[in-house]
C-alpha cells in the first residue's frame, strides 16, 4: 500500500467518528446556551423594544421553535457558513476566518520553540544525570509547569516591554510583536516536555538493547542518536501533537495580555458583548481545529511506528 | 518519605494555614476600600500596597488563600466523586455503559485545556459555585479514564474472582475490594488536580469569568495588576507569586506521592 492511498484509507475509517465527536460537541454547545439567564431579544434590542419588533426577532432567530429545531437551524448555519453574529452584519465564519490564523502563528510557533526548548534539555540532563546540568533542567521544568500563563505575560511585559524598552507592549505590529507572547504561551509546554523526554530517554538508557548496542562497541553518539533517542522520542512526539490544542486554548489568556488579535481576542469580546452566536463559533472552530489536529497525529503516528501497523 | 513529598507536604500545610488563619491575621476586610490611597507602592500601612480602589494587596491575598484554596478542594473532590464512580462502573460493567460514557467523554474532550470552562463559565452568571461547576465539568474525566483503565487491570484478579466466588454484590467490589487497590493513582492524580485546579480559576477569574466581582481571587488581582502594569507594577507581582507556590506545592506533593507509592505513570 502506497503512503496516499494509507493516509486516505485510514481518513475513510476515522471519518464517522470524528463527525461524531463534531456533532456531540455541538449539541453541547448548544444545549448550555440553554442555561444562560435573560432572553437574546431583549439582549439584542434592550428593554425599550415594542412587542411587534420582539416578535419578528424571534421569529428570524427561530426562537418560537423547538430546541430540536433550533439545534438543527444551528446545525444547518454552522454548516453552510451562514451563522450570524448578534453584533454585527458579519458572519461568525468571516470573523473567524479573519482572527483564527493570527492565533495559529502564535500557537505554531510556541510549538516550535517549547518542542525546540523541551527536548534539548530533557534530552541533555539525561544525558548528564545528576550532574547540574541535570539539576538545572529539572528546576526549570518544575518552575515553568508551576507558572500561570496569566503571570508569565505580564511579567515578560514589564521586564522587555515596558522596563528595556525591547518589544511592544501589545498588538501585532511585526514580526517582533509575537516574541513575547510565544514565549510567555510556549514555556509551560517547554518545560513539560524537558520532564517526560528526560524520563522517557531514562527509562530507554536502561533496556538491554541499548546495553547491547554499547558491548557491540558502538560509539556513544551511536548508541544514543540512533538507538536511544529514535525509541525514547515516540512518546514525546505524541504528546507534541496533542498539545497543540492546549496551545490554542492557552492562546485566550495569551491574547488577553498582548492585546493579540486572533480567536481568543475574538472569542472574550464576543463574551463581554453576549454575543452567544460568535461565542459558539469560537468554541467550535477551536474544538475542530483540535480534533482535526488529534486526527492527523494519529495517523501519522500509525504511519511511522511499525508496531502500530496492521 | 522523599523530599518532594515533605516540600508539598510543607506547602500544602502552609497554604491551608493562611487559608484558616489568614483573613483573622489580614490587616483589613476584604470589603475595606479607600479611593484616596489607589495604587500605591509597597510601604507603611501597606505590606504589599494597594491596588484598584485602594483595597490592601495582602489582606486580599490572604483572603484569595481561602477562596483559591476552596476552589480547588471542591473541584478535586467533585471531579474525583464522579470520575472514581464512573470509571469504576465503565470498567468493571463494561458493555453498553462503557460504551456509551467513552462517547460522552470523547465529545469532552474535544474541548482542550480549559474552554470548556471557559464557555460554561461565560454562560453563567460569575460565582464560586458556577466556577467549581464549569472546571469540574472536564475535570472528572481525567479520573474516569485513568480508574477505568486501572479496573481493566485488576479486575481478572484472584482476589476479585473470590469476591465473586462469594457472593458478594457489585457495589462492594467496587467500592471495598477494587478501589482501595488502585487508591495510589487516583490520589496522585488529585494532587496534580488540585494545581490544576488553583490555575483554572486564576485563569477564569483574570478573564473576568470566574468569582464574583468583590470576591478576593488571586486571579482577579492578578488581572487588576495587568490592566495597571504601568503605573503600579507591584499589584501583578504578588498573586502571581502566590499562585506560583501553591500550584508548585501540590505539584511536588504529586511527584512526590507518585515517588513514594512507587506509582508508574
Amino acid at each position: 500500500m502506497n503512503l496516499i492511498t494509507g493516509v486516505g484509507m485510514r481518513l475513510i475509517a476515522r471519518l464517522p467518528g470524528v463527525l461524531g465527536v463534531m456533532l456531540g460537541a455541538s449539541l453541547l454547545v448548544s444545549a448550555t446556551l440553554r442555561m444562560v439567564p435573560g432572553d437574546p431579544v431583549t439582549l439584542i434590542l434592550g428593554e425599550q423594544a415594542t412587542e411587534s419588533d420582539r416578535a419578528r426577532l424571534e421569529d428570524r432567530l427561530g426562537l418560537n421553535r423547538s430546541f430540536g429545531e433550533q439545534y438543527l437551524k444551528f446545525l444547518g448555519d454552522v454548516i453552510s457558513g451562514e451563522l450570524q453574529s448578534y453584533r454585527s452584519e458579519q458572519t461568525v465564519f468571516k470573523a473567524i476566518a479573519v482572527a483564527l490564523p493570527q492565533t495559529l502563528i502564535l500557537s505554531i510557533l510556541a510549538l516550535l520553540l517549547s518542542a525546540s526548548l523541551g527536548l534539548s534539555l530533557g534530552i541533555a540532563a539525561a544525558l548528564h544525570r545528576g550532574t547540574w546540568i541535570d539539576a538545572g533542567a529539572l528546576f526549570f521544568a518544575s518552575i515553568g509547569l508551576a507558572t500561570p500563563r496569566i503571570w508569565l505575560g505580564p511579567m515578560l511585559l514589564l521586564i522587555f516591554a515596558v522596563q528595556f524598552d525591547l518589544f511592544p507592549v501589545g498588538g501585532n505590529e511585526g514580526w517582533l510583536s509575537l516574541v513575547l507572547p510565544v514565549l510567555s504561551l510556549g514555556t509551560a509546554m517547554a518545560a513539560m516536555l524537558a520532564r517526560m523526554t528526560r524520563s522517557s530517554l531514562l527509562e530507554v538508557l536502561g533496556m538491554d538493547y541499548i546495553r547491547t548496542a554499547r558491548a557491540k562497541g558502538l560509539s556513544e553518539r551511536v548508541v544514543v542518536g540512533r538507538h536511544a533517542l529514535r525509541n525514547a522520542l515516540i512518546p514525546v512526539i505524541t504528546i507534541l501533537g496533542l498539545q497543540l490544542g492546549s496551545l490554542l486554548a492557552g492562546a485566550v489568556v495569551t491574547e488577553k495580555i498582548f492585546n493579540w488579535p486572533g480567536i481568543g481576542t475574538l472569542l472574550l469580546k464576543a463574551i463581554q458583548t453576549m454575543d452567544f452566536p460568535m461565542v459558539q463559533g469560537c468554541i467550535l472552530m477551536i474544538a475542530g481545529v483540535y480534533v482535526l489536529t488529534n486526527l492527523m497525529v494519529d495517523i501519522i503516528y500509525e504511519l511511522t511506528d511499525p508496531r502500530m501497523r496492521t | 518519605m522523599n523530599l518532594l513529598l515533605k516540600l508539598g507536604l510543607a506547602g500544602f500545610t502552609l497554604l491551608l494555614g493562611a487559608a484558616l488563619i489568614g483573613p483573622f491575621l489580614a490587616p483589613y476586610s476584604v470589603a475595606y476600600m479607600d479611593i484616596s490611597r489607589e495604587l500605591l507602592s509597597p510601604g507603611e500601612g501597606n505590606l504589599l500596597g494597594t491596588g484598584v480602589n485602594g483595597i490592601d494587596v495582602l489582606s486580599w491575598l490572604l483572603h484569595g488563600c481561602r477562596v483559591s484554596l476552596t476552589v480547588g478542594l471542591s473541584v478535586v473532590a467533585v471531579s474525583l466523586s464522579i470520575g472514581v464512580t464512573m470509571g469504576l462502573m465503565a470498567g468493571y460493567f463494561g458493555g453498553r455503559f462503557d460504551y456509551a460514557l467513552m462517547r460522552v467523554i470523547d465529545v469532552l474532550l474535544a474541548f482542550p485545556g480549559i474552554l470548556l470552562a471557559i464557555y460554561i463559565a461565560a454562560v453563567l452568571p460569575p460565582s464560586l459555585t458556577n466556577v467549581v461547576l464549569a472546571l469540574s465539568a472536564t475535570g472528572w474525566v481525567g479520573y474516569a479514564r485513568l480508574v477505568r483503565g486501572q479496573v481493566l487491570q485488576v479486575r481478572e484478579m484472584d482476589y476479585v474472582q473470590a469476591c465473586h466466588a462469594m457472593g458478594m454484590k457489585a457495589p462492594r467490589i467496587m467500592f471495598r475490594h477494587i478501589l482501595p487497590n488502585i487508591a495510589g493513582p487516583v490520589m496522585v492524580h488529585g494532587s496534580f488536580g488540585l494545581g490544576g485546579a488553583i490555575l483554572g480559576e486564576a485563569a477564569l477569574s483574570f478573564l473576568g469569568l470566574g468569582v464574583a466581582p468583590g470576591t478576593p481571587s488571586w486571579g482577579a488581582l492578578l488581572d487588576d495588576g495587568a490592566q495597571d502594569l504601568l503605573v503600579a507594577p507591584h499589584l501583578a507581582i504578588a498573586p502571581g507569586l502566590a499562585i506560583l507556590l501553591a500550584v508548585l506545592s501540590f505539584n511536588f506533593l504529586g511527584d512526590g506521592l507518585r515517588d513514594h507509592l512507587d506509582v508508574r505513570s
